[in-house]
């Protein structure tokens, strides 16, 4: 059973507790920016409707986003090392890490590409009809046109996505990644004052989701600029 | 003015990529050495991180405990082999032996019949104990197994040789004992048998004194006849026999200089690393 509470071992454990905090930090951005480049190359088939590859990028969305990321981290942890055995290569003594960036990244991926699909669909076709009235190609009228106005439709969801990364994130510790939550355990066990652990842990989640909120409302007001409306403010038109 | 944006967005993107490569193959790259020969075979060892007395993180975050001065003690004594510990879910032990991430187990692994079907165990025990019942210091209903019929057993983890020995019993009598199994990380022992959602569990002779009340004073205690005696070992692949063998050198001149019992009483509160014949030959 722990200790009686004691709050003092909360501010200790905080210190304690941040000492990993970069590491839980380098997960979430490096996973989603991955996911980003994952999700967007996935998207594409379906955008352009590609014949086989839009069904395959289907069939990973669905996959990806319908079962948990805990057994997608065991199924590549423990399964991608024997699978890629066979063909040769020997992942043996890839660090954990990797295969915790790899998972997220894969599973952010699948989240991202629909809401780029949505973002996209959201832009007006007469956008992509005027680029080409002034003689852009269509690959400068998707990037230069179309993208940036879809990001910044999709922008509420990917800073969903990323705050969800952040909390997934404390998953990593069941192979072995140590990061903030699993230092939270072993603290816990080595002082019997879990509760305290998990209450310094807690605050630390929220004041980084806080401001990760707050960041991408700031993100979201500048690239919503000309259209303040859909951000939420002003009038139309 | 929106070709300078592109670019730049375009370089920023390059950058994040880079930076991403890069510290990706720093932690990839990242490992201690201690200073051994370049020519010492690497290898590498899975335990838990969160057992207390033998195998925990302590205050500062440094691995410590039995298995893991042990493990220290044994690298110390064969300088062909460098380990690595690694540290993980208990769950997730023997299969991370099967696939290779690790070359052998370490956390009182007790040996089993099923175990030995598939895994290879060293010859050399390194510690003897009795697993027996454990319940509330205040409890004076339960007193053998029998008595833990139609209650509600707590077993840790389902992996464990605990759970095996339950499953057997039950599946011989008829299932009469309720097995509740712990989970991951959130289990408060103490608090289940006060509460009642548990009536018992099993608990070994060094650490049910671990099982502490909020004051820190032992809550539970140990009924009953030893259920299973225990000798532990280390767990490796059915191909790891150099490796075993060399384990066994290195114990066999751990406990003949001493070096073994003091560990275990430091560790452990007692010398448990004698079988009942060695300790009465003493």
């Amino acid at each position: 059973m722990g200790r009686r509470f004691d709050a003092a071992y909360v501010l200790e454990f905080l210190w304690r507790l941040l000492e990993y905090f970069q590491i839980t930090m380098y997960i979430v951005a490096a996973s989603f920016l991955l996911g980003m480049l994952v999700g967007f190359l996935v998207a594409l088939p379906r955008l352009y409707r590609i014949p086989v590859l839009d069904r395959c990028s289907a069939v990973y969305v669905s996959f990806f986003r319908g079962t948990p990321i805990l057994i997608q981290l065991f199924l590549i942890y423990f399964g991608l090392p024997e699978w890629a055995g066979r063909v040769g290569l020997n992942l043996d003594r890839v660090p954990a890490l990797a295969f915790v960036i790899l998972t997220y990244a894969l599973n952010t991926g699948a989240f991202v590409s629909e809401a780029i699909r949505a973002g996209v669909g959201s832009v007006d076709r007469g956008q992509v009809e005027a680029a080409y009235s002034v003689g852009m190609s269509s690959y400068q009228a998707f990037t230069r046109i179309v993208l940036p106005q879809a990001l910044a439709v999709s922008l509420p969801v990917l800073a969903n996505l990323v705050i969800g990364g952040l909390k997934d994130s404390s998953l990593a510790f069941t192979v072995g990644v140590m990061e903030m939550t699993g230092r939270a355990r072993t603290l816990g066990v080595a002082t019997q004052h879990f509760i305290e652990a998990y209450i310094a842990l807690s605050v630390i989640y929220y004041v980084v989701s806080l401001v990760l909120e707050h960041g991408f409302r700031l993100l979201e007001k500048r690239m919503l600029r000309y259209e303040p409306h859909l951000a939420g403010r002003g009038k139309r038109g | 003015m929106t070709t300078s944006i592109r670019k730049t967005r375009r370089s920023a993107l390059f950058m994040f990529a880079a930076t991403l490569t890069l510290m990706l193959t720093v932690s990839a790259c990242s490992s201690s050495n201690a200073g051994k020969a370049s020519t010492a075979k690497k290898v590498i060892i899975g335990t838990t991180s969160v057992f207390p007395g033998v195998s925990f993180l302590d205050e500062n975050g440094n691995l410590t405990g039995f298995d893991v001065e042990l493990a220290k003690e044994l690298d110390k004594r064969l300088p062909e082999y460098e380990f690595e510990i690694q540290t993980m879910e208990f769950g997730n032990l023997l299969l991370s032996l099967e696939s290779k991430k690790i070359d052998f187990v370490m956390g009182m692994m007790s040996k089993n019949e099923e175990r030995e079907k598939k895994y290879l165990f060293n010859k050399e025990p390194y510690v003897y104990f009795f697993t027996r019942i454990a319940v509330d210091k205040d409890n004076d209903t339960i007193h053998s197994i029998e008595d833990l019929h139609g209650k509600k057993l707590f077993i840790g983890s389902a992996t464990s040789n605990n759970a095996s020995f339950i499953q057997a019993y039950n599946q011989k009598h008829g299932n009469p004992i309720e097995i509740v199994y712990g989970s991951g990380g959130a289990n408060d022992l103490v608090q289940l048998i006060r509460t009642g959602r548990v009536d018992a569990t099993l608990q070994t002779d060094f650490s049910v004194r671990f099982e502490t009340d909020e004051d820190g004073n032992p809550a539970l205690k140990l009924v009953g006849e030893p259920l299973i005696a225990d000798t532990v070992h280390y767990v490796l692949r059915k191909d790891s026999q150099e490796l075993a063998d060399k384990l066994d050198e290195a114990l066999r001149a751990v406990k003949e200089d001493g070096t073994l019992a003091k560990l275990s009483v430091e560790w452990l509160g007692q010398d448990f690393t004698k079988s009942l014949e060695e300790a009465k030959a003493r």
